[in-house]
């Protein structure tokens, strides 16, 4: 460790210094190969904010970041991660997330019924097994052929959106109708195995990260 | 009801003159219903020798065709032929007015198919294939004494006979459908008629098909009435080649019957030009709510998995 001219008082005696550099750094600035400190910066680096080859802190960026938020091209983000490969509570890019959550919030168009149905309405209507069309539409009322695979190959409650025709109202797009996760088994088999996940990631991450941090702050005061 | 042109017999856009031969609006015609597709052409083929676009005003699959300028004979793919009359039957089956072409599926919309222009705001539509190019257009042949619609009846394979109820005359044309894969079921064209004599050559001059007499040949006219015995000779258009002016090329009708397999594959699903899909609702992204909501929760679970891990870790030390 080099001998910094700024230094911070600290409990008997011993000091931590602003900045440090070196091979192995240690201080409220650190720079190194192996830079341990608030702010670090080095080829492997630990801290509150960490940039470096390997960074390891709260807030790190890094070819492999490990934080609490991370940016990397393998991250793990305890909150959030933005990696190309990762696992992280929420993130950006190939990124496993962790944390049990009901998807995006989707706003489906306001519907009316088949009776007051007019040019560019929405109406409410059902896709069914077996058959290439949508089911339940009144007599006159046509589905634009382009629909015709897709229709046939999907079931369950859909909104199909209705237009005037050359020989009256024809369905030109059909819109999913989301089931909410909750109302799926499977979510929640697949929530448990996300929050035991995250409990395993989350006590690594104490004993792997912020725990080896402390000692060193520490052992450095 | 399609509207034809009172002076060649193509489908008239819905305003405006005939696109295919230049007349005005005037004497619109109107087409008979019938379950057959027709579908007029002006086709062309550039001669390998002199470059010029000789007129080719029959159908005729024997993989050659002749150059009305020089003469030359040379070889016609049949492949380019088979290529177009699928074009010439879609274009019949599925041009305008109205969006769908000849038939609505009752169940299943098509429009736009791509050819619904024709009909509406276009008369004629442009195909080219290998070396031939046809200026088509949907539409009707008319009675060349009267000048209305006449009636087609399909008599046998490849065999077609037209009468006018105007004026009672009658034409018999054939040709060979089992040349080509399109679904045709006849020609009316001069080339492919039956019931009247050609006209005979002596030493440049063209001869009646009666009573041997000059017949006064100009070219434009493939139909030359003599003025000797009233008999109408036909000029093949072969022997056409000495005149100082190659013809133009003639208007000729393609007859098809049922759906042209351009329809048959937009009513199988084929996505169309804007795609089909099923679409997902748009996500909601300016809520507030929403956006409590997606930041609410991770931060839940991960409080409850932060506590179980510091948990975790201070029963470890402890132990």
């Amino acid at each position: 460790m080099s001998e910094g001219p700024q230094q911070l008082g600290c409990r008997g005696g011993s000091r931590v210094k602003i900045i440090d550099f070196g091979q192995e750094a240690t201080g409220f600035i650190a720079v190194g190969q192996f830079a341990v400190g608030v702010f670090a910066l080095g080829q492997v680096a630990t801290g509150v904010v960490a940039v470096g080859q390997m960074a390891t802190g709260i807030i790190t960026i890094g070819q492999g970041a490990v934080g609490f938020f991370s940016i990397g091209m393998g991250g793990v983000g305890i909150y959030w991660t933005g990696a190309m490969i990762g696992i992280g509570g929420s993130g950006f890019g190939g990124v496993i997330p962790l944390a049990p959550s009901l998807g995006k919030t989707l706003e489906l168009p306001p519907t009316t019924s088949w009776t007051e149905a007019r040019h560019d309405d929405w109406v409410a209507a059902e896709l069914a097994n077996g058959t290439d069309t949508v089911v339940g539409l009144p007599t006159g009322v046509r589905v634009h052929a382009s629909l015709r695979r897709v229709a046939g190959a999907e079931v369950g409650p859909v909104l199909v959106h209705v237009v005037d025709g050359p020989a009256g109202l024809e369905v030109d797009r059909i819109m999913r109708v989301p089931i909410p996760r909750y109302k799926i088994p499977r979510w929640y088999a697949i929530w448990a195995v996300q929050f035991a996940l995250l409990i395993a990631v989350c006590t690594a991450y104490v004993g792997g990260v912020i725990l080896p941090w402390l000692q060193m702050m520490w052992s450095a005061l | 009801m399609r509207e034809l042109c009172g002076t060649c017999g193509s489908g008239l856009a819905r305003h405006g003159g005939c696109g295919a031969c230049g007349a005005v609006r005037t004497g619109v015609k109107t087409a008979p219903e019938t379950d057959l597709l027709v579908a007029g052409v002006r086709c062309t083929f550039p001669c390998r020798a002199c470059g010029f676009d000789s007129p080719l005003d029959e159908l005729d699959g024997d993989g050659s065709a002749v150059c009305l300028k020089c003469g030359m004979h040379q070889t016609f793919p049949v492949d380019a032929w088979n290529a177009a009359l699928g074009r010439l039957h879609a274009l019949a089956d599925l041009a305008g007015p109205d969006p769908e072409g000849s038939t609505r599926d009752p169940r299943w919309s098509i429009a736009p198919s791509g050819y619904q222009d024709i009909g509406d705001t276009q008369t004629v539509r442009t195909i080219e294939e290998g070396a031939l190019t046809a200026r088509a257009t949907p539409g009707h042949p008319l009675c060349q004494q009267c000048g209305d619609p006449v009636r087609i009846v399909v008599e046998d394979e490849g065999m077609l006979k037209t009468s006018c109820a105007s004026c009672g005359s009658t034409a018999n044309y054939a040709c060979q459908p089992s040349q080509f894969t399109a679904p045709i079921v006849g020609v009316i064209g001069q080339e492919h008629r039956t019931d009247q004599a050609d006209a005979t050559q002596q030493e440049g001059s063209f001869m009646c098909g009666g009573c041997g007499g000059p017949l006064p040949v100009d070219g434009l006219g493939r139909l030359v009435k003599c003025r000797f015995c009233q008999v109408v000779s036909r000029i093949p258009v072969q022997k056409l080649q000495g005149l100082k002016e190659p013809p133009p090329p003639d208007v000729w009708w393609l007859v098809f019957q049922g759906p042209s397999a351009e329809r048959t594959r937009l009513l199988r699903g084929a996505p169309g030009e804007d795609g089909g899909g099923i679409e997902d609702p748009p996500v909601v992204r300016s809520s507030g709510v929403n956006i409590g909501l997606r930041v609410l929760g991770p931060t839940v679970a991960l409080g409850i998995g932060g506590v179980i891990a510091v948990a975790v870790w201070a029963v470890a030390f402890t132990l």
